[in-house]
């Protein structure tokens, strides 16, 4: 697991501008979606790898337990799956293009779907109320990625979980981007993995300092109980 | 001037991914636009600045500089505009009340602080672009994706401020909708060297190309130079 220690600049700078540590500690879990980014076998399991993350496989006992909390508070979870197939050759030739022939190989080979490292981790508890979403660049939630933000809107979510994998790299563009699209945005810290601690801490402290909020995955199962509780008292 | 700290692994991860060290030291000067993300008075001038960042002032010789370099051989410049957008709900819902004052003020079209820093010359060809997020390439921000693609652009030039925040969206942004982008060290500014580095970083290793302003120059003069000789 990822050691997270959010550094002093990064909190006085949070607290400097919204006056409470966690700005979405008040979300409401029925219009709460739990956003688990490629956490598949070609990031997980080395010998299809396109992109081996040793912490994403730690990661899944915190992504399981916030799974089924989202469930019965009233969300939904959301399960997507980085792909690259031939029509990416074309539509998004600016990363294929850029690298060199093995890698782009490795790439078509083991994020198409159908193959090995295409498939969602097996210990990943995935239901049938679930959905599972396509996603065909880094974000989840730019132009051209998938349909997720339309998907969203339509079922009435409007605050996003992000979790999986890479912290830095798709995660962290995903939860940029849905913030742009105003989407409450909350990274959960223990609940990306990324290729070291610095990296990790590096998107975690910009993303808190600015663009929305960061909490581990007790804090957030606190919220959404919390979020629950006060809608049945009200009832 | 930031500290620029780009480590040997991230170079050494770019060449094994990549098979070079810059693999947009090709690009085309004609179809090259620089972007000039939010060199504002908004961000420049204590006085009016609702968000300070004091390294912005030291790169206007680098921007001024790539600029004439870029209209000379062939290219566009595109000065992005950050501009207070009231329906971004995720950006004002949690913020302090005092503090959203000073943001519409200081980011509302005909203030002080939406100006472009005066010591930057803007020339009449150049295109002006208002944003109403983070990111100038989200179709919900701006529409600079669509004038660029318009105007025969495929290779951005990203510099401006804040490094880490609306320089970074646009250039991942930029790089996901299909434009070759390159951050330009020595043209981006940011609060600390490490949240300067930290971003340049990460962008060099997974999503584009890094250069300084002379290695840039230098590509789009020298590329510039075949085409002219052919012409």
């Amino acid at each position: 697991m990822h050691k997270i220690e959010m550094p002093q600049w990064a909190i006085d700078r949070a607290l400097e501008r919204r006056g409470k540590p966690h700005p979405h500690e008040d979300l409401d879990p029925r219009k709460t979606a739990l956003i688990v980014v490629d956490l598949q076998n070609a990031f997980m399991i080395e010998e299809v790898a396109v992109a081996y993350v040793p912490v994403a496989v730690e990661i899944v006992p915190n992504v399981n337990r916030l799974a089924a909390v989202v469930r019965a508070t009233g969300g939904k979870v959301f399960w997507i799956k980085h792909t690259i197939d031939s029509g990416s050759l074309t539509s998004w030739s600016e990363y294929l293009g850029m690298l060199t022939p093995g890698t782009r190989e490795g790439q078509l080979k083991n994020l198409a779907p159908g193959s090995r490292g295409h498939d969602i981790y097996s210990t990943l508890e995935i239901k049938p109320v679930d959905e599972v979403v396509q996603k065909y660049r880094f974000s989840a939630f730019v132009q051209g990625a998938s349909d997720l933000p339309q998907r969203l809107r339509a079922e009435g979510y409007d605050t996003v979980l992000i979790t999986g994998t890479v912290t830095n790299v798709c995660c962290e563009s995903s939860a940029r981007d849905a913030m742009m699209l105003n989407f409450r945005t909350i990274m959960v810290s223990d609940g990306n993995a990324a290729r070291s601690d610095e990296e990790h801490m590096a998107t975690l402290a910009t993303f808190y300092a600015i663009f929305g909020d960061v909490m581990d995955t007790d804090y957030l199962i606190e919220r959404l109980q919390a979020g629950a509780g006060m809608r049945l008292a009200a009832e | 001037m930031h500290k620029v700290d780009i480590p040997k692994w991230a170079v050494d991860r770019v060449i094994e991914r990549r098979g070079t060290a810059h693999p947009y030291a090709d690009l085309d000067p004609a179809r090259t636009a620089l972007i000039v993300v939010d060199l504002q008075n908004g961000f420049m001038v204590d006085d009016v600045a609702h968000a300070l960042c004091p390294m912005a002032v030291e790169v206007v010789p680098n921007v001024n500089r790539l600029a004439a370099a870029v209209r000379r051989t062939g290219g566009r410049v595109a000065w992005i505009k950050n501009t207070h957008y009231p329906a971004w709900i995720t950006m004002y819902a949690k913020m302090r009340p005092e503090k959203i004052a000073k943001r519409i003020e200081s980011m509302s079209e005909g203030s002080t602080g939406h100006q472009v820093y005066p010591e930057l010359e803007m020339k009449p060809e150049d295109m002006v672009v208002q944003k109403w997020r983070f990111s100038a390439f989200l179709p919900e921000s701006s529409d600079l994706a669509v004038r660029l693609r318009a105007a025969g652009c495929d290779t951005v030039l990203i510099t401006g401020t804040v490094t880490n925040i609306c320089c970074e969206s646009s250039a991942r942004d930029a790089m996901m909708m299909n434009f070759h982008t390159i951050m330009v060290s020595d043209g981006n500014a940011a609060l600390s060297d490490e949240e300067h580095n930290a971003s340049l970083v990460n962008f060099y290793v997974t999503f584009g190309d890094v250069m300084d302003t002379d290695f840039l120059i230098g590509c789009l003069e020298r590329n510039a130079a075949p085409r002219e000789a052919a012409a």
